[in-house]
């Protein structure tokens, strides 16, 4: 079974077809990279999985469990984390208290618990010495790390990553690499979206590639980058022209 | 987190400030006891109103309503029924919280934020002054004149002010624990991300509708035992002085004064707006409201120059992070 299975899903604002009978499935353990042009609807298929949006028709099944049209808090008790494209992170509050507050609910456990678990992701992300600094006064590149932070504090099983990877540096971008995949071996399951092509093709083990709202093509990474609707929709029609 | 050295002295401050109030009704006369218990009990509402709109950032235009309840509910139940205000005082926190979590579901589940929720808070408190001006129970636009029976605890009664000052500071020691003890919690750093991106909140697990709700039950409850008091003080009550729109905005102008979501804004708050308001109302006694436009001028002042009130002007001072 699926960890996460995504049947007939359909969106539309107004006349567009954000998400057009999209059919996904994501097995425990696995890192899957979802791209595609802009506008392909990659960030509307985060917001319907994690419940900031209810889909037209279609389900969203996790673990076994119906989850379409949950609450975002729901949902992220039910063990998936996302992260937002245009990082939110709390601007008034420390580092380490914007990562304390995702990890309440995960233990009902003492403060001091708490306090621990938030220490430690702090050092995970190499985030330790800033932890007193506010969350407005971060840099591009830990403001990334701390949205990554509060996630991982929920203690997802299934964690949404929405270009974590934009903005950063080449080598701001192989550390966020190492973390991600470090997560993966501890045994979090990832959906990436991720415009970096040289970073999508590296970190994930399988491809979905949207566009319109539709899935065109899925695979490993070398079957999508040879996949001809791939390169058409990215590259445009030139190729079929000579032939 | 919370090493500056400041903030060691803190609890000194806290316990000279207070053991100052304790003894200063001494050597007080009446007029000026009379502007302290002022101070206090704008300083306790507006301590019971922070909790909403300083920590959950839910800027509430209507608590003359809470008030209000809690003014009348006590006021009724002791001249009709000839029940104890401090019974009354608790039951009428009770009514005011079930009202505020009505208007509090109401509202957020609605999604109203910003100037929408406080439009229809503000809504809320003309609603209810509205009914008190035409009922008959609630003794329409003449109010209710309460009994005086001479200094008497159970009836909530003293003829010295200076027993009412006692009460309101013990309130105030009250509220003060209370937003500690929030401030603290769970509780504390849930209205805090709530305040700050609700969105975010929400994608981290908060039930942002729940815990919005718990904050305006328990400023509710608060605010409406403030009522009790102002009743008892004042003697009289009448639709327009529990549920009208200068109680609201006497309310929340001290917390912003002071700073917005800490412990002890409202309180500085009101000590700098209580002698304010009332040389004003000394020198141009003629023109009542005068106080109001000059409340108006401070808060231009303060939006523009310390956007984080006095408390966090001085945090800023000693570089302190919360």
């Amino acid at each position: 079974m699926a960890m996460l299975e995504v049947q007939g899903l359909m969106k539309s604002f107004g006349g567009l077809m954000a998400i057009h009978h999209l059919n996904l499935a994501i097995e425990e353990g696995e890192i899957v990279g979802l791209i595609g042009p802009n506008g392909a609807g990659k960030t509307t298929l985060f917001n319907l999985v994690s419940g900031f949006l209810r889909p037209d028709s279609g389900k969203i099944i996790f673990k076994g469990e119906n989850i379409t049209g949950l609450k975002p808090h729901v949902v992220c008790k039910k063990g998936i984390a996302r992260t937002f494209q245009i990082v939110k992170p709390f601007p008034k509050l420390t580092t380490f208290r914007n990562i304390r507050i995702g990890a309440y609910h995960r233990s009902s456990s003492s403060r001091k618990i708490i306090d621990k678990k938030v220490e430690e992701i702090l050092n995970f992300l190499g985030l330790a010495e800033k932890k007193k600094m506010l969350g407005s006064d971060l840099t591009i590149a830990d403001r990334k790390n701390l949205e990554l932070g509060r996630a991982l504090a929920t203690g997802p099983q299934l964690l949404l990553l929405d270009e974590i990877m934009g903005g950063l540096n080449p080598v701001e971008q192989e550390k966020m690499v190492n973390i991600v995949q470090r997560l993966n071996q501890e045994g979090i399951t990832l959906l990436v979206i991720e415009h970096n092509m040289r970073v999508i093709m590296s970190l994930s083990q399988r491809i979905v590639v949207l566009n319109y709202g539709e899935k065109i093509a899925e695979g490993s990474p070398e079957e999508v980058a040879r996949n001809q609707n791939v390169i058409k929709v990215y590259l445009g029609d030139q190729g079929n022209v000579r032939d | 987190m919370r090493k500056l050295p400041l903030y060691r002295y803190s609890y000194f401050f806290i316990g000279a400030t207070l053991a100052l109030l304790s003894i200063l009704p001494i050597f007080m006369g009446s007029y000026y006891t009379h502007i302290f218990i002022l101070i206090l009990l704008y300083a306790y509402l507006g301590s019971s109103w922070n909790i909403l709109g300083g920590y959950g950032g839910q800027f509430s235009f209507g608590h003359a309503t809470f008030l209000g309840l809690g003014a009348y509910t006590s006021t009724i139940l002791f001249m009709r029924f000839g029940i104890s205000p401090w019974i009354g005082m608790l039951l009428g926190g009770v009514l005011s919280m079930i009202v505020g979590i009505f208007i509090g579901f109401i509202c957020f589940r609605y999604g109203l934020k910003g100037p929408f929720f406080a439009l229809a808070t503000l809504a809320f408190a003309e609603m209810f002054r509205v009914t008190a001006l035409n009922v008959p129970f609630t003794g329409k636009a003449m109010g209710i004149l309460i009994t005086i029976k001479g200094t008497s605890f159970p009836a909530f009664q003293f003829q010295e002010k200076i027993y009412y000052y006692y009460i309101i500071l013990a309130f105030n020691v009250f509220i003060v624990f209370v937003t500690h003890l929030i401030e603290k919690s769970k509780l504390g750093d849930y209205l805090e991300a709530i305040k700050e991106d609700e969105d975010a909140a929400e994608a981290l697990g908060i039930d942002t509708l729940k815990y919005k709700v718990m904050a305006i039950s328990i400023s509710s409850f608060l605010t409406a035992l403030g009522g009790t008091f102002y009743a008892q003080y004042l003697f009289y009550i009448d639709p327009d002085i529990c549920f009208g729109v200068h109680n609201s905005i006497e309310i929340f102008i001290r917390p912003i004064l002071g700073g917005l979501g800490t412990v002890y804004g409202p309180f500085l708050g009101s000590l700098i707006l209580g002698p304010l308001s009332e040389v004003t109302r000394g020198l141009l006694g003629g023109y009542s409201g005068m106080h109001l436009m000059l409340f108006g001028a401070v808060l231009v002042v303060v939006v523009i120059f310390l956007p984080k009130g006095v408390v966090g002007f001085f945090e800023k001072k000693i570089g302190y992070s919360r």
